[in-house]
Order: structure tokens, then C-alpha cells, then sequence
């Protein structure tokens, strides 16, 4: 006998080791099928464990009652206590192993795994330890408490699995009927109004309860009203009684459910306001509705549109899958395990007509096929016809045609169907009456016309028509044009390079500082030569677009050198660059005022004074600034020139008082032209002035602002 | 030696029971190693993770995340409150403020005057969200949205946010969200990277993007991000040059592989492989490329929903045009930066801006994806790093303020691919802390995540000797937001 037990002994602590590892190494253990057997019978085995364990419990109870027991007994017990053991182990083994068949997850597989295990350990430790438990009594009750406690949690768990949730206390605890019903099924009333009373009214409001006379159980009970009469009237104030009760405000007693109570959350309430409102039909489906209606847009939400339906066919052979797989026809499981593939086409250049026959082998277990830009024809859909486990199917961008649309007819579980941008007509969708499971069809870009889309929606209720954007009658400004110079002084001659990205778009443009029109100014073509100073202002149009705004640029050019120059107000020593040479250096400065290429007078005006040795014949003379309302840099409030033979005695050229920004705008560069009669001119003086105070709504409004400089140009 | 015989016979062990007794735990646990198949086979952790991978169906296929960078400024765009207009100018009470840590740039501020948004607000569809008059074309697709109105986060300058929001830590050489989309699912056009990136900028004040908020941290290499470019070739290098034609260039790789394949055989340097992968690809991308990249085919009705400028390189609207076109080549995670929403002073005026430029295309994506039947599998999340202040940086008057970073409640939008619309958390009058629902940027991740079929918790990576996960050791799934 003791040999025995000895070898039993053995066998189960090297069981416990077992588990133990398997259990630390559970992710990667995969069952053959003769052990997923062995797994099976946990639930037959189980209930030796608990049955063993509680006799333990009792017979060592009864032995310490006795204190003395003889020898059988005492060989007894510690038999009984050896049994238990074994059995818990292997029901635990087995668990687990049942366990790594899929459909085992969540919190309940987790502690009842754990308590098997726990179990295991525990009774197989009290078998090795048995003698000084029975001597000592703290130790005992703490053995036996613990066995029972994780005997019941372990248990229960374990029952929970197998007969769900709430199996123990169903009888006695109300039901809450959770039915799953796809957006197909769905009825308006039966599955998205009557759970809401279900949940927030008919607690007070059913048969034996009644408040205010108020029963909303049935559909008839629920129209005949309570004690203040019927509960909506779509002519009424808010559509009656219902809704003005449910609005008041939550302090008020008369509010709807009362204060204390579970709420209408907001999107309960607007589902029963545009049921009310819509004259609160008991009969009708969700899918009925049309897809812009706002009833359906709130409740089509929370159902499924059955993505997570099961597929029971076969799988296709991994082997098979890879085979058929390569760079531009990918086909995957639509989730890990699932038989159901998607394939989808990448890269037309690619496509070779065989790799839609190679699919054949496959074709059954295809539920998404992406055909979309490659070059399929309406032959082809008659081979796709035979891919009838096909939910969604786009082949969007390809020259499919009426006549090939009746081939789809067999695919009778199609859910979605992409047509966007084919020649499909109404008359080819008409074609489509036998997709009964139909539920969206996308045709964003073809043939169809808005009389046979009213007609097709009435003819096919249960499908949605996604019509997509046409813009036809939306009139847009189109952008400027871009002025792709790079260089804004010219040297000698540079050609304008204008550009606009839109096709056919026509880009007129100005050299003389007017606004382009379309009719008098010139269309670009490429090869006109900018030769002088000048702005080109220029303009986009196109026939269904409005016209663009306008795009500017400075172009400079300097053919005359003053021999001397001198600045009458130093430069804000922060913005001195280098001096008076930096207007003279012919390097334009960026949009940053800091890069030191720009002069900046705040306190002082820029004043300019310049001299060639010899009367020079000057036509133009052009001084470019920047503005940057956001750093206080505005335009001047005048720029004055003067010029003259003697340095007393200078005449005014010209006077430019530009105009002020109204806001804040992007920092750009801005010149001021002078052009006169060419004269013989030996001194000249330019004055830029500051604007005095900012305008009232710059951030800095009564703070003097600034001005930058960085070019002079004489022509 | 008694008294060893006594221990030995009170623990009933000795030396030969210990060893016999080692011998069956040993012997246990090699019987129990039977039952893994790949133990000896040199399969990696990461392999036993991928294997496991999508862990479930997933609801969206792809994403698309238009990251506003800069933070825009939730009062002005969705989060509307008219107590700020009502309090202009009066100081944030501590009571709300409780505490919060501000910026350098406000810290030496005496007063936080209460600024109103000067814009107005209406609401739009079955939600009726509040939308600003800013955002004109948002609003009319109203019911395409998720309006998460409760999200924060815990950093408060850009770099640590932005990180953040991308690698799921404020510091940085974490792998980026798209790295791990890329890693865990791979790329479903083998022609294309799995992760692409593109860059565009506003007017407004700007804040940088660099190459770290794509990397691929501690993955492979192939999972970086792949930077697109606005010039005339959208991925640089990538086209021979005149002289080489396609055969050639076949002819060389044959060539290089061959010789790569021997490097590998002697050295067994997965990064060899990674690299013959990665030359193979580039020479698919040649041919796939040109064609995903080329607008001219679009037709003008395409161009109309954009905008036109959608047609100019480098624009926010000509690269949500190819995000629409890569996520319909099957590229995984297109991620858009747009910069210039910085606005700490001057802020009405540079936020019309930056509307102006991103308020149509960004709405043009989620028609333009919906028309086509992509949008039930396409992700699309608008957002930024973080919120802006309810009370003014700088000087406020009456037409213009400027908002200082607040980390504590912002807004994104989350549209497409197994989202259900709505609003979603609420904000306290003063627009500064979370009322309901608050949702936190690793709830934010894990909820990505789980739209696109994978377990948060157990998409890891092995690194240093700890498993890293995007959501490190938190985050939860906001079941509210997802379809049924």
C-alpha cells in the first residue's frame, strides 16, 4: 500500500510540475487532436475533485473531533487526501488543455484556470504536509478555508463557462432579452423605440405599477394615452404631451423619468422626438427609411450591418492563399482564423486577365474583391457572378457597362456594390433587382440620371444610392496663378515664367501695374522678355470657375549707379545692415526683417540723398520695401522724390502716399515706382516716412510703425 | 550530524529524495515541451506575436490622420462657449485653473483675462454639434463625425506632445503609431510603404516637424515612415536616371541580390534580408508610385470638392487629395502634418488662415472617400497635440488675443472606418477642464488599435529585456465611439 501511494505521490507532484509549466509557456502550446480529446473529458473528471476535496474536509473535521484515530482511519484519510490530489491535478490538466480550444476567453476562464491550478497545488501540498496540519489547528483551518473558498470560486466559474452568465440565478432575477438584430432586420418600432420605454419608462409605467394611469407595454396600451390623455399629438406644442414632460427641466416635477431615475440619454430622446415627429409608425423597417432621414441616421448606428457575421465554409489552404498571392493581387483572411478572404488589385500596369480565372479555386470563400481602376470588362462579371459568398465587390473605375450588370444578379449575399465612376446607367442598375441582400450601392460618377435615381431608390427601398459629389453648379474662384521666377532683379533681360497647375486654364497678366481683365489683357505664352522695373499682376480663368485673384511680383532692375550716397537719419541701429550700401548692393532681402538686408527707420524717416558726378538722363526710380503688419512694419505713409541740378534747389519728382492694410496680412515685398518724363538730373532725394500712429486695429494701434527698405533702383 | 538527520527526517527530504524528485519536475516539464511545436524551431517572440495577428475582424482597414501641428484652438472651432464671451476680460478663476502648470511663455503673466471666441457657432446635424462659422464645410458633414470634445494629454509644449501623440511617450526613439500599424499588419500593397508621410504648411505661426515623429524607434526599418515630398518626385531617388532603363536596372539588382544573398548565407544578418526586401520594393514602388502620385486624371469634380488648390504641390489640400490616393493603393497609415496653428498672439486672424486652407479638403477627404465606398474602412482623425487656453497670452482688446498651450481638455474628429457619430465628452463652462468622458491620448491609441483588429495589450515589442506596447501599461478602449 505504501508503495503504492508512494508511486501516486510521485505521478502527481510531477503532474503539478506539468502544470505549472504548461501553464507558463500557455501561448505557445498547440494541442494535437488526440490530447484536444483527452481535454474534452475535463467536464466528466471535474467532479471527482470536488466531491474528493469535501470529503477530505469532513473526514479530517471528524479526525480532529476524535483526536485519536486508529491506524485505518488515520491510512484512510491520508488515502482519501492522496486521491483528491490526483484528481484535482488531472482535472486541471485536462481544463487547460480544453482551454486552448478557441471560443475560451474573458474573466471567467482566467480565475476558474487559476483556481484549478491554485487546487492543485493546494491539495497535493496538505497530502505533504498532513501531519504537522493535524497537529497544529491554525494551520488546519487555514487549509480547509482555503480549499473550500477556492473549491466554490473555482467551481463556479467553471459553471459560469459552460452555462453562462446569470445560468445560477436566472430564475429568480429579471430578464434582460439582449437580441442581436442586424440594421437588415431591424423593425423602427420593435427594435430601437420600444427598448428605450423598455429601459427608462415601463419600470413605472406597466400593468401592475400604471403611474398616471399610464401603460406603455403594449402598442395599444402606449397609444391610448394615461390619465392626462394621449402622449403625442404631432400638431401640439412640441408634439404633445410626451415630449414637453421629457424636455422640463430636471428640477421640475413634472419632468420625465423623474428626478432619481435613469435618464433619457440625448440620443434617446431625438430618436423619440423624429419617431413622433414622423407620425410614430409601429409597422415599418429602419432599412425603409431614406438614408438622409434623421431617425435613421440616429438609430442605423447601433446595429450591425453584419461585419462580424460568421462564415461556416472551409478554410482555403494556407499553402493555396500564398500560392495564389503576389505583389498586385494580395488575398488575406478578413481576421486571423476567419475562412473568409478579401482580395483586393493593385497597380493596372500589372494586371494580367488569368489572375481573376486563377481565383477560382477560391471562389466560394471570397467575401471582398477589390477590383477598383483595373482593366475589367463586362466578361469578367460573368466570372465574378460565381463568387457567391461575395459581400462587397468594387469595381469602381473600370469599364464595366450595362449589359454586363445582369451577370451580377446571382450574387445574392452582395452587400456593397462600388459602380462610382463606370458607365453604369440606370438601365444597367435596373438589372440589379435579384442582389436581395443589397443594402449600398456607390454611383458616384456614372451614367445615372437624377430622374432614374428617384425612380430606382422607389423601385429598390432597401438600398442606399451614395451619389457622391458633382460640383457642376458650384461656381469656385480658381487659385492664382504662379509666377515661377526665382530672380527679382533683372540684370539683363529675364523671361516671365508663369504657370498654373489647372488644365485649360488661361492666365492673362499686366506689366503696367493695372489689373488683369478678360478681354483687354494679354494671355500668357511663353516668351515675353521683363526688361525694365515693373510689377506683373496676373490672373487664371476658366469656364465653370470664377476667376482668380490676382497674383503679384516686383520685378527691379538697376542701369544707373549714383556716385555718391549718403542717409540723412542713421538706420534704428538694431536694423542698420551695412548702411547706405545695403540699398545699393543689389541683393533683395527676404521676408525677414532681421537678415540684414533690410534698413528699418521707425523714429526718423528714410531720407535718401544721392549724386552722379555728371547729369545723367534718369527716367525711373524705384525703392523697394517690405510690409509685415505683424512686426509693425506698415507701408509709408508717403514717399516723396525729389531731383535737381543744384543740391538747394531740388524740385518734386513725384509724391506715392500708399494705401494702408485694413488687417493683417502675410509679409510681402512691396515697390514704389517713380516714372517721369526722362531729365537730366544731377542731385535726387528720397523721403520715406513712417506712419505716425497705427491704425486702431493693429495690436500696436497708436504706436509709430515701421519702415524697411532694402533696394533702390534707377532706371 | 544528529542534528542533520533530524532536519532531513522533519522535511522528510534528504540529497537522493531532492534529486529524484528535481529529476520528475524536469521530466514533467520535457514532456509538457512536446506540446510547442516552435521550440527548437528559432522562432522569435515577434514572429509568435505577429502570427496571432489581426486578433480580431477588424472595423477599419486604414488610416488616415490629418495631425494639425500647432494645436488649433478648440473655442474656436468646436468647443463653444459663450460664458467666455460673457466674462471677457475678467480673470480665470483658481478654482478652475486648480493648479495647472503653465508654460514658460505665460508663467510670468499676473492676470489670465478670459477671451471669448470672436467667431460664431451653429449647430449642425443629427448630433447638433456646435461648429464654428470657420469651418463651413466641416459642418456639412456633420454626420459623418465623432466630435471627441474630451481629450488631453499630459504634456504641454509642442516636442513632448507631438511625441507623444505619435509614439504614445513624451521622450523620443519610440516607434511611431504608424510603425506599429505597419509592424503589426503589415502593408496591404506590397508595391508601397505601409507608412507614408506627408508635409504641408500654413500661414500661421509654426511649429516643426521632424523625422522622429515618423520612425520606426525600435522596429525593423521598413516600418518607418516614408516622407513624401512636394517636388516634382514624390519619393526622392526613387526614378532612374535617363541612362538606366528598366532592364538595366533589373539586370543590377539580379545582380546585387545575388551577392546580398551570400553576404547573407556567410553572416546571417537579418538586415541583409531587410535590405533585399527593401531594394525590391523600391524597384515595384518605381512603377506604382507615378501612378498613385498622378492628379491629371482626376476628374474636375474631384478638383471642385477639394479646391483647386489641391492641384499645387506641397499644399494641405493637394496632400489630403494623396492621402485619398494612397489609402486606395492600400497604403496603411498616410500621415498628414499641417503646420501653423501655433497661435499664442494675433490668433483670429491667423486661425481664418489656417481654416481657409484646411477646412475644404479635409471635408473633401470624407466625401471623397464615402462616394467611393472607402469610407466604412478608412480611418480618418483630425486633431492636434493639445488644446489652447480660455484665457489670453499677451494683451487682449476686443478683436484680437492670443491662447497659450492647455493640455487639459482639446477637441479632435474622428470619422470613417467603424466610428459611430456624435458627440463625445463635454467641458466645463469655462472650456478649461473635463466634465464627461474624458479621454486620454493612450485611450486614444487603443481605441486605433481595436479599429483596425488589434489588441493593445498584446501588439509588443521586446526591447532591452521589456515588452513595450503603444499605450505602454495603460490605456482604454472607448467602446461609446465605436459602431456596433
Amino acid at each position: 500500500m505504501r508503495y503504492w501511494k508512494n508511486i501516486i505521490y510521485n505521478i502527481v507532484f510531477a503532474g503539478n510540475c506539468l502544470l505549472f509549466f504548461l501553464l507558463l509557456v500557455e501561448d505557445r502550446l498547440v494541442m494535437p487532436l488526440w490530447l484536444q480529446v483527452v481535454g474534452r473529458m475535463h467536464p466528466l473528471v471535474l467532479h471527482f475533485p470536488v466531491v474528493l476535496l469535501l470529503m477530505v474536509v469532513v473526514w479530517e473535521i471528524a479526525y480532529r473531533k476524535r483526536f485519536q484515530l486508529s491506524e485505518t482511519e488515520d491510512e484512510t484519510g491520508s488515502t482519501l487526501l492522496l486521491l483528491a490530489a490526483a484528481f484535482t491535478n488531472l482535472a486541471a490538466l485536462m481544463g487547460l488543455m480544453l482551454s486552448l480550444e478557441p471560443g475560451y476567453e474573458g474573466d471567467a476562464i482566467l480565475w476558474h484556470k487559476w483556481g484549478g491550478f491554485f487546487l492543485s497545488i493546494l491539495s497535493l501540498l496538505w497530502y505533504a504536509v498532513k501531519h504537522p496540519v493535524r497537529r497544529s489547528r491554525s494551520l488546519f483551518v487555514v487549509m480547509c478555508s482555503l480549499t473550500i473558498g477556492a473549491l466554490i470560486l473555482t467551481a463556479h466559474q467553471g459553471a459560469t463557462i459552460t452555462h453562462g452568465e446569470d445560468f445560477l440565478l436566472a430564475p429568480i432575477s429579471t430578464k434582460e432579452e439582449e437580441i442581436t438584430v442586424s440594421l437588415q432586420e431591424a423593425m423602427v418600432y420593435d427594435h430601437v423605440i420600444e427598448p428605450i420605454l423598455e429601459k427608462k419608462c415601463i419600470s413605472c409605467h406597466n400593468t401592475s405599477k400604471a403611474k398616471g394611469e399610464l401603460i406603455m407595454e403594449t402598442r395599444s396600451a402606449l397609444f391610448r394615452g394615461g390619465k392626462n390623455g394621449i402622449l403625442w399629438d404631432t400638431t401640439a406644442k412640441k408634439f404633445g404631451l410626451m415630449m414637453q414632460r421629457l424636455h422640463l427641466p430636471l428640477e421640475e416635477k413634472k419632468h420625465m423619468p423623474p428626478k432619481g431615475k435613469p435618464q433619457l440619454t440625448p440620443e434617446e430622446l431625438s430618436i423619440l422626438y423624429h419617431w413622433i415627429k414622423a407620425g410614430a409608425d409601429t409597422t415599418g423597417r429602419l432599412i425603409a427609411l431614406h438614408p438622409s432621414d434623421s431617425l435613421y441616421i440616429l438609430a442605423s448606428s447601433s446595429f450591425s450591418e453584419g461585419g462580424d457575421e460568421l462564415f461556416t465554409f472551409e478554410p482555403a489552404s494556407p499553402d493555396l492563399i500564398n500560392d495564389l498571392n503576389d505583389h498586385y493581387r494580395v488575398i488575406s483572411p478578413i481576421a486571423k482564423g476567419s475562412p473568409a478572404l478579401q482580395i483586393d488589385f493593385y497597380t493596372s500596369a500589372n494586371y494580367q486577365p488569368d489572375q481573376l480565372e486563377e481565383l477560382k479555386q477560391i471562389q466560394d470563400k471570397v467575401v471582398s474583391l477589390n477590383l477598383s481602376k483595373m482593366p475589367v470588362t463586362d466578361p469578367d462579371l460573368q466570372f465574378i457572378a460565381s463568387f457567391n459568398s461575395l459581400r462587397n465587390l468594387n469595381i469602381s473605375f473600370t469599364g464595366v457597362t450595362d449589359s454586363g450588370m445582369a451577370a451580377l444578379n446571382g450574387l445574392t449575399s452582395l452587400r456593397h456594390l462600388s459602380l462610382a465612376g463606370t458607365k453604369v446607367s440606370g438601365e444597367g442598375i435596373r438589372k440589379l433587382s435579384g442582389l436581395s441582400s443589397l443594402q449600398k450601392i456607390y454611383t458616384w460618377g456614372t451614367k445615372l440620371s437624377p430622374d432614374d435615381l428617384i425612380a430606382l431608390r422607389k423601385q429598390m427601398p432597401g438600398v442606399k444610392f451614395e451619389t457622391g459629389f458633382e460640383g457642376d453648379t458650384i461656381l469656385m474662384p480658381l487659385n492664382p496663378p504662379i509666377i515661377e521666377n526665382q530672380e527679382s532683379i533683372i540684370v539683363d533681360a529675364v523671361p516671365l515664367k508663369l504657370k498654373h497647375f489647372m488644365k485649360g486654364a488661361e492666365i492673362r497678366y499686366t506689366l503696367d501695374g493695372s489689373e488683369p481683365d478678360s478681354i483687354l489683357s494679354p494671355v500668357y505664352k511663353p516668351g515675353i522678355l521683363l526688361q525694365n522695373t515693373l510689377v506683373v499682376k496676373t490672373r487664371a480663368y476658366k469656364k465653370g470657375w470664377a476667376t482668380s485673384a490676382t497674383n503679384l511680383r516686383y520685378f527691379y532692375h538697376s542701369r544707373i549707379t549714383p556716385d555718391a550716397t549718403v542717409l540723412i537719419n542713421r538706420p534704428d541701429s538694431l536694423y542698420r545692415g551695412n548702411g547706405v550700401k545695403t540699398l545699393f548692393d543689389e541683393v533683395k532681402g527676404d521676408m525677414n526683417f532681421r537678415s540684414g538686408k533690410w534698413l528699418g527707420f521707425k523714429s526718423k524717416p528714410l531720407e535718401l540723398r544721392l549724386s552722379f558726378k555728371n547729369p545723367t538722363l534718369v527716367s525711373s526710380f524705384t525703392v523697394s520695401t517690405l510690409v509685415d503688419t505683424r512686426s509693425y512694419i506698415m507701408p509709408p505713409a508717403s514717399v516723396e522724390l525729389w531731383g535737381g541740378n543744384k543740391e538747394n534747389d531740388l524740385k518734386r519728382l513725384g509724391i506715392i502716399k500708399p494705401p494702408q492694410p485694413q488687417t493683417d496680412s502675410a509679409a510681402g515685398n512691396v515697390g514704389y515706382i517713380f516714372r517721369f518724363e526722362p531729365m537730366l538730373l544731377k542731385y535726387m532725394k528720397l523721403i520715406a516716412r513712417p506712419v505716425p500712429r497705427l491704425p486702431s486695429w493693429h495690436k500696436g494701434k497708436g504706436e509709430r510703425s515701421w519702415v524697411f527698405a532694402d533696394e533702390i533702383f534707377i532706371e | 550530524m544528529m542534528a542533520k538527520q533530524a532536519l532531513e527526517y522533519r522535511l522528510r527530504m534528504n540529497r537522493r529524495r531532492f534529486l529524484s524528485r528535481l529529476s520528475l519536475g524536469i521530466g514533467s516539464a520535457a514532456l509538457g515541451s512536446l506540446l510547442i511545436p516552435d521550440l527548437f524551431s528559432g522562432k522569435s517572440n515577434e514572429e509568435a506575436i505577429l502570427e496571432q495577428l489581426p486578433h480580431f475582424a477588424p472595423k477599419a482597414k486604414r488610416i488616415i490622420y490629418l495631425f494639425q501641428n500647432g494645436a488649433p484652438s478648440q473655442l474656436e472651432l468646436f468647443d463653444y462657449k459663450p460664458m467666455l464671451r460673457e466674462k471677457f476680460g475678467q480673470d480665470l478663476p483658481e478654482s478652475i485653473r486648480m493648479g495647472q502648470r503653465l508654460t514658460g511663455m505665460t508663467a510670468e503673466q499676473t492676470k489670465f483675462p478670459l477671451a471669448g471666441s470672436l467667431f460664431n457657432f451653429a449647430q449642425y446635424g443629427e448630433s447638433k454639434a456646435w461648429i464654428s462659422e470657420l469651418l463651413p464645410y466641416t459642418a456639412g458633414i456633420a454626420d459623418e463625425l465623432c466630435i471627441i470634445k474630451s481629450m488631453y494629454t499630459e504634456a504641454i509644449n509642442h516636442d513632448p506632445a507631438l511625441t507623444f501623440f505619435q509614439t504614445g511617450a513624451q521622450v523620443g526613439n519610440r516607434p511611431s503609431m504608424g510603425s506599429w500599424l505597419s509592424y503589426g499588419l503589415g502593408s496591404e500593397n506590397k508595391n508601397l510603404p505601409a507608412f507614408c508621410v506627408l508635409l504641408s504648411k500654413g500661414k500661421g505661426n509654426g511649429q516643426g516637424v521632424y523625422s522622429k515623429l515618423w520612425t520606426n524607434g525600435f522596429l525593423d526599418s521598413v516600418h518607418q515612415g516614408v516622407q513624401f515630398s512636394s517636388g516634382e518626385n514624390p519619393v526622392l531617388y526613387l526614378n532612374d536616371h535617363a541612362s538606366v532603363t528598366r532592364a538595366d536596372r533589373r539586370h543590377m539588382l539580379d545582380q546585387l541580390e545575388a551577392l546580398n544573398e551570400e553576404g547573407l548565407r556567410e553572416f546571417g544578418d537579418p538586415e541583409i534580408n531587410a535590405k533585399i526586401q527593401q531594394y525590391e520594393m523600391a524597384y515595384r514602388m518605381q512603377t506604382a508610385v507615378p501612378e498613385v502620385t498622378d492628379i491629371s486624371k482626376e476628374p474636375e469634380s474631384v478638383i471642385k470638392l477639394y479646391g483647386p488648390e489641391c492641384l499645387v504641390p506641397g499644399t494641405y489640400a493637394a496632400n489630403c487629395l494623396l492621402a485619398r490616393k494612397l489609402s486606395e493603393n492600400g497604403v496603411r497609415f498616410v500621415q498628414l502634418y499641417h503646420q501653423g496653428w501655433d497661435g499664442h498672439g494675433n490668433l483670429p486672424a491667423e486661425i481664418k488662415g489656417q481654416c481657409a486652407d484646411t477646412d475644404q479638403p479635409s471635408a473633401a477627404l470624407i466625401k471623397d472617400l464615402k462616394q467611393r465606398g472607402m469610407l466604412d474602412e478608412t480611418l480618418v482623425i483630425w486633431g492636434g497635440e493639445f488644446g489652447r487656453t480660455n484665457y489670453c497670452q499677451g494683451p487682449l482688446t476686443k478683436d484680437n488675443y492670443g491662447r497659450d498651450h492647455h493640455p487639459r481638455c482639446f477637441t479632435i474628429w474622428m470619422a470613417g472606418g467603424g466610428i459611430k457619430p456624435g458627440v463625445y465628452g463635454e467641458t466645463d463652462d469655462f472650456g478649461y477642464n473635463i466634465t464627461s468622458n474624458p479621454v486620454h491620448v493612450h485611450d486614444f491609441h487603443a481605441t486605433v488599435l481595436h479599429l483596425m483588429g488589434m489588441d493593445h495589450e498584446q501588439l509588443t515589442f521586446k526591447h532591452l529585456g521589456r515588452r513595450y506596447r503603444l499605450t505602454d501599461v495603460a490605456g482604454k478602449i472607448v467602446n461609446d465611439i465605436i459602431k456596433a
